[in-house]
């Protein structure tokens, strides 16, 4: 890949220069949860609570995520949807 | 860190294939080499990779973000081996 | 090869949607669109037929 500052003119950045960056990251991030799917993956979600489940999908927006056997402190719930926006963060391994 | 969520791609551009160490909601840091930053929800990817030759994704949600610290600049070799984790071999992509 | 296509009528995103993609993603717009209806289609279809419970924190 070639820097994205070389032959900059004045700082500025081009629209297209914006919308290659843009592309780059977002099919990277979507071939990340393409990687995810049918793994087990770890959930933090807020006030410190830790869950772990079978990755299905996530809708385009990243505000839910389908799973499967979700395995929470209450018992294990076999389908489910998690909200992204209770979660810290996920992790998963490659 | 509101601010996170609201940049140009350029901006989350300039952390990728660096290390870095993010810290979220909860004080809870992670670290690790970003894939990517997704720019729907500010959400940062990053890589730990194993001596077993596997590799750890941990993905920080957008919202969660408080602030992003290059701990390490990027290298070729972290570049390639980041580049073909989650590239599917025999899909190359044709620039014209 | 033959192959019966399934009676679903096939999902098209709407016009509007394809004109956003277009401002933010440019000559990639395509790709990017393609791979998010693939994976919302795959969320859609998953949420028909497991019927998940929402769960919330």
């Amino acid at each position: 890949t070639i820097p994205a500052s070389s032959g900059n003119k004045a700082g500025s950045v081009t629209l297209e220069e914006e919308q290659r960056v843009r592309s780059e990251l977002r099919e990277r991030f979507l071939r990340t949860l393409l990687a995810m799917t049918s793994k087990p993956v770890h959930f933090s979600l807020y006030e410190k609570v830790q869950v772990q489940a079978k990755f299905g999908a996530s809708d385009i927006d990243i505000l839910n995520f389908q799973v499967s056997d979700l395995q929470t402190p209450l018992g294990v719930q076999k389908e489910a949807l998690l909200r992204c926006q209770d979660m810290i963060s996920f992790s998963f391994q490659l | 860190m509101g601010d996170w969520c609201r940049v140009m791609p350029q901006d989350w551009n300039k952390y990728v294939n660096h290390e870095v160490r993010v810290s979220a909601q909860d004080k809870q840091q992670y670290e690790g080499w970003v894939f990517t930053v997704d720019p729907v929800s500010a959400s940062v990817v990053l890589v730990a990779f194993q001596e077993s030759g596997g590799a750890s994704v941990r993905v920080v949600l957008g919202h969660a973000v408080r602030e992003v610290q290059v701990l390490r600049e990027a290298d070729g070799d972290t570049e390639k081996k980041l580049r073909s984790l989650l590239t599917p071999a025999g899909c190359q992509v044709f620039s014209d | 090869v033959s192959w019966r296509s399934a009676q679903a009528p096939v999902e098209r995103p709407g016009e509007r949607r394809s004109a956003e993609m277009k401002k933010l993603y440019g000559k990639d717009a395509a790709k990017i669109q393609g791979m998010e209806t693939a994976m919302q289609l795959t969320f859609d279809r998953n949420c028909d037929r497991k019927q998940p419970n929402l769960c919330t924190s």
